[in-house]
Order: C-alpha cells, then sequence, then structure tokens
C-alpha cells in the first residue's frame, strides 16, 4: 500500500515541552487512523505535522506530491460571518453543487443551512466543522476530535457520513476514546498511542 | 438591526425631548449672553443669526459655495478612502511597503494642519487646496486602521485557508473582508469629520473662490459676525447630516458586501 504521509523518527517540541518523540508512521490511501493518548502528548500537533501547518524538530516528514488536505479543526474554525452553507460551499470543488446543503442535512441541520454560524450552538457549530470537512476534495482528512458536543444521534449520524467518505482517502481522527472507534469495527483501523 | 430599529421608535417623544433639551438650554444660554452684551458685531443673538442664515440661504452663491466646498472635501476623502486600504493592503502583503510608508504616515500624522495648508499652497492652487487637504487628513486613519484590522487578522483563520488551499479570492472574501469592514467603517466616520473640518480650514487660508472658507474670511474681514455665526451654523449642520448620510451608505455597502460574500 502506497504510504501518502510518511513521518521518519520525528520529534516535536515546544519550548521545554516535547510533544512528540522518535515517532514514525506511513498514512496509506483507504486507512482509518485513530489518534489516542491523554491530553497534551501531541495528538494534535500530529495532524499539524502531517498537513504541513508544523514543521518537525527532529526526523522528516515525506509527503506524496499534489496531495490535497481537509481538516476538521478542533476549534470548529468557521468564518463567522458566513451561513452554515457557504462555510462548507467555500471548500467545494464545484460551487454550484448541492453538496453543502445535503452534508449538512445528513447531519442533521437541514433547517440552519442558511444561518449564519455565529448563531449557531456549539454542537450545530461542530457538524459544521465536520461537514466542510467532508466536503472538501481531499487524500488525506484530518479530523481532530469531531464528535466532541454531539448527542449520540447525532454522533451515528456523523459516523455514517464519515464512512460513507472513507474510499481513497487516508483519515487521522483524534478520538477522546474507543467508544468512537467502535463504528468503524469493520473497517482497516489503526490506532496511534 | 432589531436593536437598530427599537433605538428609532424609542426615539419618539421622550427620546426627542431627551435629545433636545440640552441643545435648547445652550441656545438659551447664547441668546442671553447676547442680550446681555448687546453688540451684534461680538455676539449676535440666535435669531439674529437664523435670520441672516435665511437670507444666506436665498442666495444662489450660498448654495454654490457649498456645493463646491463639498465637492473638493468629497474628493479628498475618497481618495483617502481608496488609496489608504490599497496602501493598507499592500503593508500587510510587503513589510517592505509597510516599513516604506511608516514614516510618511507618522509624519502626516504628527504635523499641524496648519503647515500642510501652506506647504501645499506652494505646489497646488488655492482652489485644489481643500482635495489635498482632506486626502491628507483622512488617508492616515483610514491607513492606519485597515491596516491594524489585517494585522489582527486571527492566525487560525489563515490556517485553515492554507490547508483548504482557499484561493486568494476566497480569502478575501471569507476572512479578510469581516475583518476589515467594520474598522473600515469606523475609520471612515472618523475620518470623514477631520477631512470636513480641514478642509474647510485650508479653504480659509487658501481663500479659494466661491468656498465656504472664502465666505468665512469675508465675513471676519467686514465684521459681519452674524454671517460668521450663520455660515458656522451650515457648517455644524452640513458635518452632522453628511457624516449620517456616509455612514448609512457605508453600513448599507457593508451590509451588501457581507451578504455576498
Amino acid at each position: 500500500m502506497d504510504a501518502l504521509v510518511t513521518l521518519h523518527n520525528v520529534g516535536k517540541r515546544f519550548g521545554e515541552k516535547r510533544v512528540l518523540e522518535d515517532f514514525s508512521h506511513a498514512f496509506a490511501r483507504d486507512t482509518l487512523t485513530f489518534v489516542e493518548g491523554p491530553s497534551g502528548v501531541g495528538k494534535t500537533t500530529l495532524l499539524r505535522l502531517v498537513c504541513g501547518l508544523e514543521q518537525p524538530d527532529e526526523g522528516r516528514i515525506e509527503r506524496a506530491s499534489g496531495l490535497r488536505f481537509s481538516y476538521a479543526f478542533q476549534e470548529d474554525r468557521l468564518c463567522e460571518n458566513l451561513s452554515a452553507a457557504a462555510n462548507v460551499r467555500l471548500v467545494c470543488a464545484d460551487r454550484a453543487s448541492g453538496l453543502p446543503e445535503e452534508l449538512l442535512s445528513r447531519l442533521g441541520l437541514a433547517g440552519h443551512a442558511a444561518q449564519a454560524v455565529k448563531r449557531l450552538s456549539g454542537g450545530e457549530r461542530r457538524r459544521v466543522a465536520l461537514a466542510r470537512a467532508l466536503a472538501a476534495p481531499a487524500d488525506v482528512l484530518l479530523l481532530d476530535e469531531p464528535l466532541t458536543g454531539l448527542d449520540d444521534a447525532a454522533k451515528e449520524r456523523a459516523c455514517d457520513l464519515v464512512a460513507e467518505h472513507l474510499a481513497g482517502k487516508a483519515v487521522l481522527w483524534v478520538a477522546h476514546g474507543t467508544d468512537e472507534r467502535r463504528p468503524f469495527s469493520g473497517y482497516d483501523v489503526v490506532v496511534v498511542r | 438591526m432589531d436593536e437598530h430599529a427599537r433605538s428609532h421608535s424609542g426615539v419618539s417623544v421622550r427620546g426627542l425631548i431627551g435629545r433636545a433639551w440640552p441643545i435648547l438650554v445652550w441656545i438659551a444660554v447664547w441668546a442671553l449672553a447676547a442680550r446681555m452684551l448687546a453688540q451684534p458685531v461680538l455676539l449676535p443673538s440666535p435669531l439674529q443669526t437664523l435670520a441672516r442664515l435665511a437670507a444666506l440661504a436665498q442666495e444662489g452663491e450660498f448654495w454654490r459655495s457649498i456645493v463646491r466646498s463639498l465637492g473638493g472635501i468629497a474628493v479628498g476623502f475618497a481618495l483617502a478612502c481608496v488609496l489608504g486600504v490599497a496602501l493598507a493592503a499592500a503593508s500587510y502583503a510587503s513589510t517592505a511597503v509597510r516599513r516604506l510608508l511608516a514614516p510618511i504616515v507618522g509624519a502626516i500624522k504628527a504635523a499641524p494642519v496648519a503647515s500642510f495648508i501652506i506647504l501645499v499652497l506652494v505646489w497646488v492652487s488655492s482652489r485644489d487646496l481643500s482635495r489635498v487637504i482632506s486626502f491628507l487628513m483622512g488617508f492616515p486613519i483610514v491607513y492606519t486602521n485597515v491596516l491594524e484590522a489585517l494585522l489582527a487578522t486571527d492566525e487560525r483563520m489563515l490556517e485553515m485557508a492554507q490547508v483548504f488551499g482557499l484561493s486568494t479570492t476566497a480569502r478575501i472574501r471569507s476572512i479578510y473582508l469581516s475583518q476589515v469592514l467594520p474598522a473600515f467603517e469606523a475609520a471612515c466616520s472618523l475620518a470623514l469629520g477631520f477631512c470636513w473640518k480641514a478642509g474647510i480650514a485650508a479653504e480659509v487660508i487658501g481663500l479659494p473662490d466661491h468656498t465656504i472658507g472664502d465666505h468665512l474670511h469675508d465675513a471676519k474681514i467686514y465684521l459681519d459676525t452674524p454671517a460668521l455665526f450663520a455660515w458656522t451654523v451650515a457648517i455644524i449642520v452640513l458635518s452632522v447630516a453628511i457624516e449620517r448620510a456616509v455612514r448609512a451608505l457605508i453600513s448599507r455597502a457593508v451590509d451588501a458586501i457581507e451578504a455576498h460574500a
């Protein structure tokens, strides 16, 4: 299996604090990798290293050429003045498609598509951020605690939707606990701690 | 918007009285002082001023002067807005441009307006003076406010744009516009007042024909104090009216831009 992103003995520190040490892993297409571990261990840093938002202090990172990334950031990072649908449409390859509305509807936000995200609740914003991540054409999909703030029904819907978008991608999922892995038991799941 | 509407409906009677009484008190103080002094050449009464203003308003020259002064200042203000935003964007994109412009903007901010007026009179005709001066007053305000807003752009949103590979146009519409528009709106409101006052001051010194400044100067020379007061009242009324009109215009433009972003 060809790796899209390969980390070789990567180390990263912020000042005195070391968050990753001698970390090696290859992220291949059609794999779903759960990144687990206690707070502050460097899970988010790993995602940032993978997509190039951070540079390693030690080791090296290889990326296949022309890689496209998509990211559901931990803090949503939505454009506050835009509607939920406009936020999703921003990253769509085809701006005229109905994909934003479809994804939002699948995540239970059909009635909120035209609403400015600044008026949405935390859980609703989280789902908009997830819809945006799934709408972007990508080879590597990074999901940083995508289910935070969602109730059980919304979590189930979100997992179903992510499962439909796994094909052809390397997916990295920063998870709170093992519960989030359960819906994906039938998939090629890798756990990194 | 709802709050705005509420404040408008609330203005009805109580709001109007609340706003009007301090003005009426000061007009009464003015009237009393004028009556006690009894020398219109030093202090005309409000009624004398109003009568002079009414007489002036019947002359074509009054309106011609207003249009000419307004036109010159408006051109300077518009130029300040356009160049202020364009150069702020260039300064945000390039540290070299920012460093290059910093001394100029600093000098314009620090120099007294009278120095500029006299200096500019050496270079341009008095007809163009108010345009140049109102530009010089407005430009640093727009430039500084817009640049500060751009520099305060949320780094996390820029990372988001980088990861998703958003185009420059998409970045401007989704991130920078919402960042800059409130600052631009505030800067325009502030700059407009400065442009208007400095533009009239420039006319008083440069004396271009058929302008408000020219008439203010004439009133002073001929000790026509009621005319001086009448022109000053006209300037204040125009200032308030223009500020409201421009603020409403910019606010509408901002809403339209945001709606299409």
